[in-house]
C-alpha cells in the first residue's frame, strides 16, 4: 500500500554551524531523486524523535545536495541539531506552493529577510544568481539580531560578486560588535533608508511575524502594490498535505495552497497569523 | 433491489454475515453505547440509536501505526504493514454515512490519497438502519439527510415494519449480497402493503430543522470579528469531546515512539479545539484564545470545508449536544448566527 505518510531516506552529508542557534545540514537522498522549487518545503524525520516541516533552503541548481537551515527551538530541532555527516534521516516531499518564477523574470527583485527566514529567500536567491541573465537589479537586505546570528556568513562574499546586486546587511541597534561595517538598525527602517523603487518590482521577504507586519506597512508606503508583495509563512504543519487540518487558515491550507503567498492573497484571509 | 425479512430471521442474516466478515454493530456496554465488534447476535443492539463514537471510528481509527522502523548504526529499515480485512458495519445511521462522505472527500482530496482511509472505506460494506424514533438531538434534516437512509453511500438500508424489515440496497455489494441472503433464505420480495407502509414511516419521521445553512458559508465569514463569537464560546471547556465523537472532523497528528533501536510512527486524532493544536516551537500561537478556536471549528465546518469540497461538514447527528459537558447547544448556536448575523 503506498502512503502519503512515509518517508524515503538521506544521509546527511555535512554540517555548517550558521549561528549558536542555527545549523545547515546538508543531505543526499539514498536512492529517490527529489525535484522541488525554491519556497518548497519538506517534512524532515529525525527517527525516533518525529518529523517537522523545513523549507529547502538551497537551490535547486545546486542538487543533488539539498540543505535546510535549522533554528534549534523544540523537540525535532533539537535532536536535528545533533545529527552528524553519515546519519540517516528521513524526507517526505517537496510540499507546497513555490515562488512564481516565472512571474519574477526581468523584473527587479527586492529580497527583505530576517534572522531564520533568510532561508526559503536562500533558496530563491541562489537560483536567480544561477539563472542571472532571466532577472533585473537585485537588492538583499539581510538582517539578524547580532552580528552572530546572521545566517550564511561564508556565502556573503559569493553574492556580492554577482553582477548588479547589491547586498545590505544590518543589525538590531546594539546587536553590532566593532568589525561591523554594516546598516543598524531594524529591517523595516533599513528598507525605509534604501527606497527601491517599485517600478517592474518584485519584493519577497520574510522574517519573524512582527517584522513582515512592518515590513509590508514600509512597502505599501513606498509604492509597492500588494501583488508585487511575496511573503512565506509560518504554521504549525503535520502532514504536509492538506489532510490534518492544522495549518487551515480560512479556506487554504499553508502546507498546500502556500507557504509561498502574495500579499494580495493574504489581504483576503482572516488575520489569525 | 428490496426483500422483506421476518423479524426472527434476523439472527440468521447476522450469522450467514459473521461467517465471511469481521462484524460491528451498536452494543451496549453499562452506560456506554459502544460501537464495537460483535461475535454472537445477542450483542448486537438495534435499539441504540446513535453510538457515542461515531462510525469514523472503524474508518478512520482515533490511533493507527503508520509504519514501523528500526535502525542499526547507520541503517534505517521502514516497515508498512497495514494490512485491511474486510469488514461489516451493521445498524449505523444515515447522519454517520453522511460523515463518511465527508472523509471520502477529504482523503482523496486534489487527487492526494490516503489509502490507509481509502482501502478501510473499500473493504467495509455497511448496513445502516432507518431512524424512527430521532430524538431531540437530531437535526439531520437541516442538511437533506434522510433519516431513512437512501441517499447513496451506504450498501444496505433495513427499516423495521411492524412485523418484518424491509430491506434495501444502494450499491452493488449490497445487491450481491441481497442476493446471496435470497438464495440461502428464501426471502421474499416487498407486497404493496409493505411499500406503503415504509412510505408512511418516511413520510411521518422528521428531526429538527436548522434553516438556511447554505448562508452559514457567507455569514461567518462577513462576521469573522463579530462581538458573538466571545458569546456563544465562553461556556466551553476546550475538552474536544465535540470533535472527537464528530462523525466529520478529522484533525490529526502524526507522532513517534521509540527507544533507542526501534520506533513506530503513530497517527492518532487532534482537536482544534485544544491550544497546542496550533502552538509553533517558536512559541507564536495564532489561536490561542478559545473564542479563536471554537470560531475555527465553526467556521471549518460551515464555510471553509463546503467552500472547498461542496459538502458542509456536519451531519446534524448532534452527538456534540449530547455529550457536551458544558451544555453547548450546535443547534442553538447555528440559529443564533443565522438570526443575528448579516
Amino acid at each position: 500500500m503506498f502512503l502519503i505518510y512515509t518517508p524515503f531516506t538521506a544521509e546527511v552529508i555535512d554540517i555548517v554551524k550558521e549561528t549558536p542557534d542555527i545549523k545547515t545540514i546538508r543531505w543526499k537522498p539514498l536512492k529517490n531523486e527529489l525535484h522541488f522549487k525554491p519556497g518548497q518545503f519538506v517534512e524532515f524525520s529525525v527517527f525516533g524523535i518525529g518529523e517537522s516541516p523545513f523549507c529547502i533552503s538551497s537551490s535547486p541548481t545546486r542538487s543533488p545536495l539539498f540543505e535546510c537551515s535549522i533554528k534549534r527551538l523544540g523537540k525535532v530541532t533539537t535532536a536535528a541539531h545533533k545529527l552528524s555527516p553519515g546519519d540517516i534521516i528521513g524526507i517526505r516531499g517537496p510540499y507546497g506552493r513555490c515562488f512564481p518564477l516565472e512571474e519574477l523574470k526581468e523584473r527587479n527583485l527586492i529580497f527583505v529577510g530576517g534572522g531564520i527566514g533568510m532561508a526559503p529567500l536562500r533558496s530563491l536567491l541562489q537560483y536567480v544568481i544561477d539563472n542571472r541573465k532571466d532577472f533585473g537589479q537585485i537588492t538583499v537586505i539581510y538582517g539578524a539580531r547580532t552580528v552572530a546570528d546572521l545566517c550564511y556568513k561564508q556565502e556573503f562574499l559569493e553574492w556580492q560578486k554577482v553582477p548588479a546586486l547589491s547586498l545590505i546587511l544590518t543589525v538590531d541597534p546594539g546587536g553590532e560588535d566593532e568589525n561591523w561595517q554594516g546598516e543598524i538598525g531594524f529591517v523595516p527602517t533599513v528598507l525605509e533608508k534604501v527606497n527601491p523603487k517599485p517600478d517592474k518590482a518584485k519584493v519577497i521577504t520574510c522574517g519573524p511575524t512582527i517584522m513582515i507586519k512592518f515590513t509590508l506597512a514600509t512597502l505599501t508606503r513606498l509604492g509597492f502594490a500588494p501583488e508585487d508583495i511575496i511573503t512565506t509563512l509560518e504554521m504549525k504543519m503535520k502532514c504536509g498535505v492538506g489532510k490534518c487540518g492544522r495549518c487551515n487558515i480560512g479556506r487554504v491550507y499553508v502546507c498546500k495552497d502556500g507557504p509561498v503567498f502574495k500579499y494580495s492573497e493574504i489581504k483576503e484571509l482572516p488575520n489569525e497569523f | 433491489m428490496e426483500i422483506i425479512v421476518p423479524k426472527d430471521k434476523l439472527k440468521d442474516i447476522f450469522e450467514n454475515i459473521k461467517e465471511r466478515f469481521t462484524v460491528f454493530a451498536p452494543q451496549k456496554d453499562g452506560d456506554k453505547k459502544l460501537l464495537s465488534q460483535v461475535k454472537a447476535f445477542k450483542e448486537v443492539d438495534l435499539s441504540i440509536l446513535k453510538t457515542q463514537s461515531s462510525l469514523k471510528e472503524l474508518l478512520f481509527p482515533r490511533f493507527e501505526i503508520l509504519f514501523d522502523y528500526k535502525w542499526n548504526k547507520k541503517e534505517i529499515t521502514i516497515k508498512e504493514d497495514n494490512v485491511v480485512k474486510p469488514q461489516v458495519v451493521l445498524g449505523i445511521r444515515a447522519c454517520d454515512i453522511r460523515g463518511l462522505k465527508v472523509l471520502d472527500n477529504l482523503f482523496s482530496w486534489e487527487n492526494i490519497k490516503d489509502n490507509l482511509y481509502l482501502e478501510r472505506r473499500q473493504k467495509t460494506v455497511l448496513i445502516t438502519q432507518s431512524c424512527l424514533k430521532p430524538d431531540s438531538f437530531c437535526f439531520c434534516q437541516s442538511f437533506s439527510i434522510s433519516p431513512v437512509g437512501g441517499e447513496g453511500g451506504e450498501d444496505i438500508n433495513f427499516t423495521e415494519l411492524s412485523d418484518c424489515y424491509l430491506f434495501r440496497s444502494f450499491s452493488y455489494a449490497g445487491e450481491k449480497l441481497l442476493k446471496e441472503l435470497i438464495e440461502e433464505f428464501s426471502f421474499s420480495l416487498p407486497a404493496d402493503k409493505d411499500k406503503k407502509a415504509f412510505e408512511e414511516l418516511k413520510e411521518k419521521t422528521t428531526t429538527s430543522k436548522i434553516a438556511n445553512i447554505e448562508e452559514l458559508a457567507i455569514k461567518i465569514k462577513r462576521n469573522f470579528y463579530h462581538n458573538l463569537w466571545k458569546d456563544i464560546s465562553w461556556s466551553c471547556l476546550n475538552c474536544g469531546i465535540c470533535t472527537y465523537t464528530c462523525p466529520t472532523c478529522h484533525c490529526f497528528d502524526i507522532v513517534d515512539e521509540s527507544n533507542d533501536r526501534e520506533g513506530r510512527r503513530i497517527r492518532c486524532w487532534d482537536s482544534c479545539m485544544f491550544s497546542h493544536f496550533t502552538a509553533m516551537a517558536s512559541g507564536c500561537n495564532p489561536r490561542e484564545t478559545k473564542e479563536s478556536r471554537f470560531r475555527q471549528r465553526l467556521a471549518h465546518k460551515f464555510s471553509y470545508f463546503p467552500e472547498n469540497l461542496g459538502i458542509v461538514a456536519c451531519t446534524g447527528c448532534g452527538r456534540c449536544i449530547e455529550l457536551c459537558p458544558a451544555g453547548i447547544n450546535l443547534q442553538k448556536i447555528l440559529t443564533k448566527l443565522g438570526r443575528e448575523c448579516s
